[in-house]
């Protein structure tokens, strides 16, 4: 039986603790390419399908946060994170079972919406992992973790995805793709779930928070009154413009503007993803090296320049406007690593701006605030392609590849935000309380 | 009772899914690996809409481009292969010799139209349109005729067919025949000039209103419809046909496509027992990232369902092995470590 709790624990308990990442994962990343086609099977609006895809985003404040918030807070007698993780995870099974079946839009709905709210449901499963690993063996568990994300890319991208429409005709029945995939994924799931609830159990902390009145007032207003960390919430503000892609739109922008097929568009997404193994080392041995405030600079305003010249090479230079597959590749690799020395550079250098004692609340605020924005945005691109294909494109055609005019546009609009947080930076009115040691209530040295 | 249970939950389902994989996978190994290796045809798709099938037993299609200058490119393909192409420059017509294979470029650029969707043949005017050039291409219009059996449902019992032509199918409910075959004629035309498009679509001589603009055959975008392969091979001078077990919704399956040739693994004893394989030598001509989604299609579409087994039940089994070593060995950090 595998316990939380512990100062140390065998490497064989962070295998097998670590392992579930891969059902979850899996459960999660359903929610995005794979959702899109099984909506796509009955609406035609792209702005329909980036709605109902981006309510995975409204849930992770609207259930996930909330979720996580109120698992502090109880205990029952089976532990405070396993009830809403099996709970969420079985109801996610009989969701998973019934999406590829369902033929009817109006039970298709409800049953993809409930299913994203109880993905964000069994959030609590991620610090279940950590309360059983401890400290000192959470940097090799989190290597494992990593390796499971990779694992879980080359199985959903290069094999599942381009067998969605796939159909093997067996005697008496007929199975699809899709259905497969989301099977697959409940199969994984049921059996994680049995794991969870009989070979993990959850002691009881000495020091709980069992006994605190939950209140979401207080929450909020712990999260957003300190009018220090609005600076850092503004930073956060803008990351979220600067990192917001298509979405679903990108996935219909392959396939049905572009014409790959599934396959193709999964073997690039995979290939890309792997390619960046080892792009994350560099990155993070040049963002230890440099200034990070430079560092963060530099980057943002390349991956601006980055989204402006694929657009200009696509719209103006290629006749067709349909770019090869390595073409997609070589510029898809130098935006990620672009993206990626930004993300791994903003991190830590917002850290550099949080007094210590508030890190848990920032990162909550930020949680809420990246999220909301993200929803809107991603239904602002969607909004956007609609409006622009019906102004300037024949009946009946979509343009998806007008949604980077949008992101063009917000990623602007986040390099200036970025560029007033480096200024107020310089000028000192943003301190670096992360770096002074200190807490809010010490006071800052003059700088 | 509970932890007895606990012990055996993993090994038992990992060998339920290593056994499932086996026999799902079993007939399909043994033909692959057991079996002999031929080249045979796609003859025939069956086009599914929910029970009811149309049987597409022939495909014609017809290509005309259109440059600036005034010369005209023709080109007709039946099942797949080019069958006439034709050069029309100031009123004479010269016709290309497809035996010698001359002007290899000019018969991919017809096959490439005749085979890749409206799209495809847009994209295609787009490329061949540069403003810089004196002789752009300025229009092209694409004639696909499929010719249809229509309404087969019921249980498919027999194929009848003569060497690699399906003549009729058998079911529970009758027997259609290809006598009772019409054409449905879909004809797009891409002007690029006015950057304009129109598509009209005949069933049986009588235009259809919209949605017409959808191709009926290669390119159909609607989740409803679905494509089932019949494909025809010769053993010893005798040809049989077989319903293949795999398909593809919307389009037809990108590793098997209509009338091409394809390579089929059959009992010797029965070759009526037959599947579609792989066709690895084929791919060995692709570059490296066709090379790579081919095969992967290809595979997969053949052998999911037991690689999902096989894969998940052998991380069980891995999980079950790991589970009982903490029983049997705790080890030296386990909390609860005997004295």
């Amino acid at each position: 039986m595998i316990e939380t709790q512990h100062k140390q624990v065998p490497w064989r308990w962070v295998v097998l603790i670590t392992l579930p990442s891969f059902a979850t994962t899996l459960a999660e990343g359903l929610s995005s390419s794979f959702l899109t086609f099984t909506l796509r099977k009955f609406f035609d609006s792209p702005a329909t399908i980036a709605f109902i895809s981006s309510l995975n985003v409204f849930f992770n404040v609207a259930v996930g946060v909330v979720v996580m918030y109120v698992s502090d807070h109880v205990w029952f007698r089976s532990g405070r994170r396993k009830p809403f993780v099996i709970t969420a995870w079985i109801l996610m099974i009989a969701c998973s079972i019934f999406v590829p079946l369902v033929r009817n839009v109006y039970v298709l709905v409800p049953l993809v919406v409930v299913w994203l709210a109880l993905a964000d449901m069994s959030m609590p499963f991620a610090i279940l992992q950590q309360e059983v690993i401890p400290p000192q063996q959470r940097g090799r568990a989190s290597g494992m973790a990593q390796f499971i994300g990779y694992a879980y890319l080359l199985f959903v991208y290069t094999i599942m995805l381009g067998r969605f429409d796939d159909q093997e005709f067996q005697p008496w029945f007929v199975i699809t793709g899709d259905r497969a995939a989301f099977w697959t994924s409940a199969l994984i799931l049921a059996i994680t779930t049995v794991f969870v609830a009989f070979y993990v159990r959850e002691r009881k902390p000495v020091q709980a928070l069992t006994s605190q009145k939950i209140s979401f007032a207080n929450f909020f207003k712990s999260v957003f009154s300190d009018k220090t960390l609005w600076p850092i919430y503004l930073l956060s503000f803008s990351r979220t413009f600067l990192a917001i892609g298509l979405g679903t739109m990108g996935t219909l922008l392959f396939t049905e503007q572009w014409g790959y097929t599934k396959q193709e568009m999964g073997t690039n997404i995979a290939i890309g993803g792997l390619i960046n193994i080892p792009l994350t080392l560099v990155v993070g041995y040049f963002a230890d090296k440099f200034d990070r405030i430079k560092l963060y600079t530099y980057s943002i305003c390349g991956n601006l320049l980055m989204n402006i010249l694929y657009y200009c090479f696509v719209q103006f230079f290629l006749p067709d406007h349909r770019p090869l597959l390595w073409q997609i590749i070589l510029f898809g690799e130098i935006g990620a690593l672009i993206g990626l020395l930004s993300s791994t550079v903003a991190g830590p250098m917002a850290y550099d701006y949080i007094p210590r004692d508030k890190m848990g609340t920032v990162a909550a605020g930020s949680g809420i605030i990246g999220s909301l924005t993200r929803l809107l945005m991603l239904n602002g691109v969607s909004l956007w392609v609609t409006f622009y294909s019906k102004r300037f494109c024949p009946p009946g055609q979509m343009d998806y590849f007008s949604g980077y005019l949008m992101m063009i546009a917000m990623g602007m609009v986040g390099v200036g935000i970025s560029l007033l947080f480096v200024v107020m930076v310089r000028r000192g009115v943003i301190k670096p309380y992360g770096r002074m040691n200190i807490g809010t209530t010490e006071q800052a040295p003059a700088t | 009772m509970k932890r007895v249970a606990k012990a055996a939950f993993f090994p038992l389902v990992a060998a339920l899914l290593i056994a499932a994989g086996y026999v799902w996978g079993r007939h399909s190994f043994r033909l692959f690996f057991g079996g002999e290796r031929a080249y045979g045809t796609i003859t025939a798709l069956l086009k599914y809409y929910d029970a009811r099938a149309d049987l597409i037993v022939a495909i014609d299609q017809e290509v005309v481009c259109t440059r600036a200058s005034g010369v005209r490119v023709h080109g007709q393909m039946h099942n797949g292969q080019l069958t006439a192409v034709m050069v029309i420059s100031n009123g004479q017509a010269t016709a290309v010799r497809l035996a010698d294979k001359p002007a290899p470029a000019l018969l991919a650029a017809v096959k490439e139209l005749c085979d890749t969707d409206a799209s495809g043949v847009k994209r295609f005017l787009m490329r061949q349109s540069v403003p810089s050039s004196t002789d752009r291409m300025q229009t092209i219009v694409r004639t696909e005729t499929a010719w249809v059996i229509p309404g087969v449902h019921g249980r498919l019992r027999a194929i009848s067919a003569s060497n690699d032509m399906v003549l009729a199918v058998a079911t529970d409910a009758g027997t259609f025949t290809r006598a009772a075959a019409y054409p449905i004629v879909t004809t797009m035309t891409f002007m690029m000039r006015t950057n304009d498009n129109s598509y009209v679509r005949s069933v049986n001589g009588a235009v259809v209103p919209p949605p017409a603009f959808k191709d009926y055959f290669l390119f159909e975008r609607d989740y409803r419809y679905s494509f089932r392969p019949i494909f025809s091979f010769a053993v010893s001078g005798a040809w049989y046909t077989v319903l293949a077990d795999i398909g593809r919704r919307m389009t037809p399956p990108v590793a098997y496509p209509p009338f091409a040739p394809v390579c089929l693994a059959y009992d010797p004893c029965n070759p009526q027992d037959a599947m579609l394989t792989p066709d690895f030598a084929a791919f060995k001509k692709m570059t490296f990232l066709q090379r790579f989604n081919a095969t992967v299609e290809a595979v997969f579409i053949r052998w999911l369902y037991p690689f999902l087994f096989f894969s998940i039940g052998s991380v069980l089994a891995l999980v079950a092995v790991l589970i009982a070593s903490l029983v049997l060995l705790p080890g030296p950090r386990h909390p609860h470590r005997p004295a």
